[in-house]
């Protein structure tokens, strides 16, 4: 599915973030910290970063299904090669 | 008399450590996250242990059962279970992060040890997790104004 490159960004960043090594996990938060904040600062303060990842979540689900759907057939193709 | 070819040569090309990493790896494919926080609860409750390395323990089983959850996350939604399961793993952190901060946490930041910021991190993507599928929607006006936002129409 075809999304801005802003919005494509963010959502990776999010992933990236909810499935990374524990280690990994407060530098990949700021990583999407800092996404958050450019919008929040374009809007001078009138959104959140809660309030635009609550706009998001729809999409970040369906991201979410389609890396995990992309995962399984690269799966089953590494599977199926002799 | 054929003379024998030197030790030296025989040895397999794979790097020895490496093949014992992979058995490991192997074996650990049979313990749930649940026999694996039992275990873990057990030698953090040792007497002697020191409530730093305790801590170090518990954060690693709750991680453990954060990375499940992930993993688990869909299934979870579709049979009903997502809102307990992830009220319970953020309590737990909150308790991890509390005792952590009162007590330390030892080994944090040696890896594969992770910090006491990886641990808040983490709280605060279930935490959003759990806000934006269980919590308030924004109001129209609200997603409107970030719509204009993301597409670049907003000056």
């Amino acid at each position: 599915m075809a999304r801005n490159p802003e919005i494509e960004g963010i959502l990776k960043a999010w992933w990236e973030l909810d499935h990374c090594q524990p280690t990994e996990k407060a530098r990949r938060k700021g990583t999407l910290d800092g996404l958050l904040a450019q919008v929040v600062a374009r809007g001078r303060g009138a959104v959140t970063p809660d309030q635009i990842q609550t706009y998001l979540y729809p999409q970040y689900k369906d991201y979410c299904r389609e890396l995990r759907k992309a995962g399984r057939i690269s799966v089953q193709q590494s599977a199926m090669k002799p | 008399m054929i003379a024998a070819e030197p030790i030296e040569k025989e040895r397999p090309a794979v790097v020895p450590c490496e093949a014992l990493e992979a058995i490991a790896s192997e074996m650990l494919k049979g313990v749930t996250v649940k026999r694996f926080g039992e275990i873990i609860s057990w030698a953090a409750a040792q007497p002697g242990v020191p409530p730093n390395a305790a801590n170090a323990l518990r954060v690693a089983g709750w991680f453990a059962e954060a990375t499940a959850f992930r993993e688990a996350e869909e299934r979870l939604l579709s049979e009903g279970t997502h809102r307990p399961c992830l009220a319970g793993l953020i309590g737990a952190g909150e308790n991890l992060v509390w005792a952590a901060e009162k007590f330390g946490m030892a080994a944090s930041g040696s890896p594969p040890f992770p910090t006491l910021e990886d641990l808040k991190a983490t709280l605060d993507s279930l935490q959003t997790t759990f806000r934006c599928e269980h919590g308030p929607k924004n109001s129209e006006k609200t997603n409107e104004l970030i719509g204009q936002l993301l597409d670049g129409s907003q000056p």
